[in-house]
Order: structure tokens, then sequence, then C-alpha cells
């Protein structure tokens, strides 16, 4: 009897044990927060193990109807037409306000775009789009005090989140006198990638990341530039960087539909190409932002034909991470009149078409609309 | 009651008190340890899971380019860790921030090839462009011809306002489809320019209108007064 009640307390106690251990894990429902986590739509490397998984089932697939999320709150991005640090922390603070008084978590992308890439007195750099050319070091500091106007006005809010794209584009000598030239892009690429990390590092040190990150971006188009050099600049950038990049350019020329080959794009390119700085199926850190500024979404349909061509014909589709219109710039310089989709539209068509197929299906995060800065 | 017995519910009430007080302190532990949980700061972003993702994508064979993306995830551990053991900014919004001045270059005026930057491939091609001061006003005229449409001429003015660095613009296609336009001088306000086929074009640059000789005095607009036109569709329909 007596080892019976012995054997009744410690099972008692054993078992307050493990109720008061496993009541808080449950409260804090770690496995839920995983489910969370997890990326309902697999990147491209997730491709092998799951095709391998659908080999082995013989079952009829059956679709569950996809119902999208509604665009995400468009951000306004920049044409740059200065590098004066208050200028920046100004427009840091608008858009911290903005978030601030959004009620719940903000995640959104804003594209400094300081222009073509410059190399002046042995110092890398950028144009800007008036008063440049502008260092390396002068580009970071505008940055720096963008995030860090971001930060200062979005608190108390501190879920809200801003990804600042520090954007070039591969403009080259003849069509934009004042750029690099060709052998430079290597370089610059390697350049712009460790300016972006001492940006980033600065974030970090000053206790502004996570909320505050910092992204190389170029606005990458085909008639700008040839695909060899467009490459080079990528590699550069992918050589030393600690961030990604975003490519924010276009696909002209390129198909609208699935091709199921490596089709030709205009000035030379292929699909291979745009694919290849758009992040090369992971390998490297360029992420594509395209431009979708077509009222008939001829550019969706074309970022979407390299999507599946990554599917079809690579390791997998594009990791798109949203999409970029210019309605801002179009209101303010005029545009060609096709040419001008709203932030809403041009997210919508993009989504639209990678969701109707099964092999290019995500969700896009982002939708951003760029214009010219003031002063 | 049998001392029995007594005992018995003694054991008992000491049991459960034992059970009482392991239950509270753990729950209490567990409290603490939850809080320090949350305390720390969540650094770890998507940012090195993409580079480890990229380990997993690259061949064992390809060594360069693996050490290359390992040197990476290393860099970003030493980042995560300086990034938790940080205390978050705090803000003093009556602090000011120590603004680093910048002086722009000055405004180049004349005609120089090819364009800025700000004219997208694929929306027209740039043959050369003019640069003035006018009425105060930076002003930029570029020439060419649209990407989509050879023959079609074009014309695209941009103009910024040195006090509120305010840009505005518009485009002016060419009268005829004569190819790409070329600005060739400027005599006064109005800009010589030359179709690759056609005939010699004038176009004034305070009216900003084509005009047939250089004689023609239309009357002058003011650029910051001009509405572009804006587009009729909703945002998010």
């Amino acid at each position: 009897m007596k080892s019976l009640m012995n054997l009744k307390l410690s099972h008692f106690i054993m078992g307050s044990f493990v109720i008061v251990l496993i009541i808080p894990r449950i409260i804090n429902f770690p496995q839920m927060n995983e489910l969370l986590d997890e990326d309902p739509y697999p990147s491209p490397s997730d491709k092998a193990s799951f095709a391998d998984e659908m080999n082995d089932l013989t079952i009829t697939k059956k679709y569950l109807p996809i119902i999208p999320k509604g665009p995400p709150i468009f951000s306004k991005s920049w044409y740059v037409k200065t590098v004066d640090t208050q200028f920046w922390f100004g427009k840091g603070c608008e858009k911290g306000e903005e978030d601030r008084f959004i009620t719940g978590k903000q995640d959104s992308v804003v594209i400094l775009d300081f222009n073509f890439p410059t190399l002046t007195n042995g110092v890398y750099g950028a144009k800007l789009f008036s008063g440049g050319p502008a260092s390396t070091s002068a580009i970071a500091a505008a940055v720096e005090f963008f995030g860090f106007g971001y930060y200062t006005c979005v608190q108390p809010d501190t879920t809200s989140t801003v990804v600042i794209a520090v954007g070039t584009n591969n403009c080259n000598q003849a069509i934009c006198p004042g750029s690099i030239s060709g052998d430079q892009y290597d370089d610059h690429g390697t350049s712009w990638a460790e300016m972006v990390n001492d940006i980033g590092t600065y974030f970090i040190n000053h206790g502004q990341y996570p909320q505050v990150r910092a992204y190389g971006a170029s606005d990458m188009e085909v008639g700008w530039n040839d695909a060899y050099t467009t490459k080079q600049w990528v590699d550069g950038y992918s050589s030393s960087n600690n961030w990604p990049m975003l490519n924010f350019g276009d696909a002209a020329g390129c198909p609208e539909f699935r091709t199921y080959t490596n089709a030709p794009c205009s000035n030379g390119w292929y699909q291979y190409t745009i694919w290849y700085i758009s992040g090369r199926g992971g390998l490297n850190s360029s992420r594509p932002l395209p431009q979708i500024y077509d009222n008939g979404g001829r550019l969706a349909r074309q970022w979407y034909s390299l999507s599946a061509y990554g599917y079809d014909m690579q390791n997998g589709r594009l990791d798109i991470q949203g999409a970029l219109t210019q309605s801002e710039a179009c209101s303010q310089v005029g545009c060609d009149p096709d040419l001008d989709n709203m932030p809403g539209h041009g997210y919508y068509q993009l989504q639209a078409c990678l969701i109707n197929d099964p092999v290019t299906l995500q969700f896009l995060k982002w939708s951003t609309d760029i214009g010219y800065s003031g002063y | 009651m049998s001392d029995k017995s007594k005992r018995k519910r003694a054991y008992w009430q000491i049991a459960a008190m034992i059970a009482a007080l392991v239950l509270v302190s753990s729950f209490l532990f567990q409290l603490v340890l939850a809080e320090e949980t949350s305390v720390k700061r969540k650094c770890e972003g998507t940012e090195i899971a993409m580079f480890r993702e990229q380990l997993t994508l690259i061949p064992s064979s390809n060594v360069l380019e693996r050490k290359n993306v390992e040197k990476k995830v290393e860099a970003w551990e030493t980042m995560i860790a300086i990034c938790e053991t940080i205390t978050p900014a705090t803000v003093n919004p009556n602090e000011t921030p120590q603004f680093i001045p910048w002086t722009p270059a000055p405004f180049e005026t004349g005609i120089f090839e090819g364009q800025t930057g700000d004219i997208h491939s694929f929306d027209s091609k740039i043959e050369n462009h003019w640069k003035g001061i006018v009425n105060g006003n930076n002003m930029i005229v570029f020439a060419g011809a649209l990407a989509n449409d050879p023959s079609q001429g074009i014309i695209i003015i941009h103009i910024t306002s040195p006090i509120t660095r305010k840009t505005v613009g518009n485009r002016y296609l060419s009268p005829t489809k004569s190819g790409a336009l070329r600005i060739m001088e400027a005599k006064g306000n109005i800009l010589v320019i030359h179709p690759s086929a056609g005939n010699q074009l004038y176009f004034h640059i305070l009216a900003q209108q084509y005009v047939s000789t250089l004689t023609d005095n239309p009357p002058t607009i003011n650029p910051f007064l001009i509405t572009t036109s804006t587009p009729a569709s909703l945002p998010y329909p």
C-alpha cells in the first residue's frame, strides 16, 4: 500500500512536471509559428524534391481554388536627383509616418534609382538624374539617412519593415555618355555590393536592422547594353555581396507565352541571360522586381514566359518579388500613353499571369511606383 | 481516526504541497524563460536563408563558388550575433541629425550625344539632347524616335525648377513619320532639327511646339502650369 501510495505520489509529481513544462510550450505554439513562417509556395530549389514526391503519387491531382490576396499597399520609389542627406532623411521619415499610420505590419520596398554607373577620379558611383555624379560613399550616406529617417518616424511601430533598394542601371557609354566602359562593369558591381554591405552593416550596428534593410538593385534593360556586359555587373555584385539584389529592368522582345525553349529577346539577348541576371535559379543573389508598365499586359506576360522558362529549361521558376510601375513619373514628365499602368494594375497583371499556370504560381509581395524625387 | 489513516492523510497533504510548489515554481520558471526568449531580438531573416539555399544549389564540384557563399553565411552568422546583442536604437525626436552637406555639379548647357538615363530603352531611342536654362529653369530637350516605331520622330522635354527641384515634362511626336530626330543647333529660342529622312524641322522651346520658320513667335507657355495627362484608370480595379 505504501509503495502504491509512493508510486501515485511520484506519478503525480512527474505528471505535474510534464503539464507544467508542456503547457507553456503549447501556449507559445512553436509548431504553429513554423507553419506560419513556411512559404506555401516553395522556392525553385525545392522543385527537385517536390518533383520526386509527385513521381511517387499515382492519384489524380486535384487543385483547390486559389484565392489571391489583394495587392499590397504600393510604396513610392524614386529617380534620385540629389544625395543631400537632409532631403533623404525627410523622405525616409515620410515613408515611416505612412507605415506608422497604416494599421498592422507593413512590408515594402523603396527603390532609390541613382542612374547609370560612373567612374570619376578613380571612384565608382552613379550619375544621378540631376547634379551628379555622386560617389558610392555619398550614395551610402543618402541611403543611411533615408533608413534613419524611416526608423525615426515609424516608431513606436516596431514591426513594419522597409527594404531600400539602392539602384543603378546598365546604360552603356554609347547611349548614356559618361557611363563606365564595358570592362569596368565587373568592378563596379563589386564596389556597388561593398557599398550595400557598408549600408547594411550601418543599419545593423545602429539597431535599425531588421526594420530597415538595404539591397542592391539595377534597372537592367535589354536595349541599354549587351547581355555579356550586364552579366559581368551581376557577377561582380555576386562576388562580394552580403545582401540580395533586385533586377528592376525589362524583358524587351521576349516571348509572351510558354516557349519550352531558350527564346530570343531584343538586342541579342535570350531568355537565358535575363533568367541569369534575375537570380540564376537561386544561384546568385539577384531577384526580379520587373517593370510592368504596359496597359495591355505585354510586359507581365514576358515575365511569366521567363519564369516558365526557368521551370522548363533550368532549375525552377523565377522568384519574382513584385511589380514596378511608373505612373508617378508619367504624371510628372509624361510618357507613352500605353506605358502608364497604375500600381494596382501592374501588380494584378503580373499576379494574374503567374497564378494562371501551376509552374509559375507564386504570390508577389511588393508593389512600388517610381517617380522623380524633388530637390 | 486511526494513526495509520492520519499518517496517510499527512503524506497526501505533504505530497500535494510539494506538487503545488513544484507546479508554481516551474510555471514561474517557464514564464521567466519565455520572457527572456521574447526579449532576444529576432535577427535571422531572409538574407542568410538565401545564402544557405544557394549552398544547397551549388554542386560540390564547384569549390570556389561554394567557398564564396560559405564566407557570406559566416559573415551573416557574425552579423546576426551582433544584431542580437544590440539594443534597438531609441529615437529622440528633438535631436537633429548631423547632416552631410553635398554640392551638386553645375548644370551644363549645350548639345550632347545620347541621353541622360531618363528615357527607357523600350520607350524611345534618343539620338542627342540639348540642355539650357530657360526662364531660370533647367531644360533638357531629347530628340530621337519611338523604340517600337523608328519612323516616328519624337521630342521629349524635361524641365526642372532650381528652386523647388520639381521636374515636369512633355512629349511631342514629329508632324510626319520621317525617322529619328536629331538636334543640329539652337538659334535663339528655336532648335533646328533634322529627321533622318525628310525636311528640316524647327522646335520652339518656350512655346513647346513645332514651328515652320525661324521667325515664328508663338505664345510662350509656363511649363509648370502644363497638366500632363493623368491615367483615367483607378489604382485598384
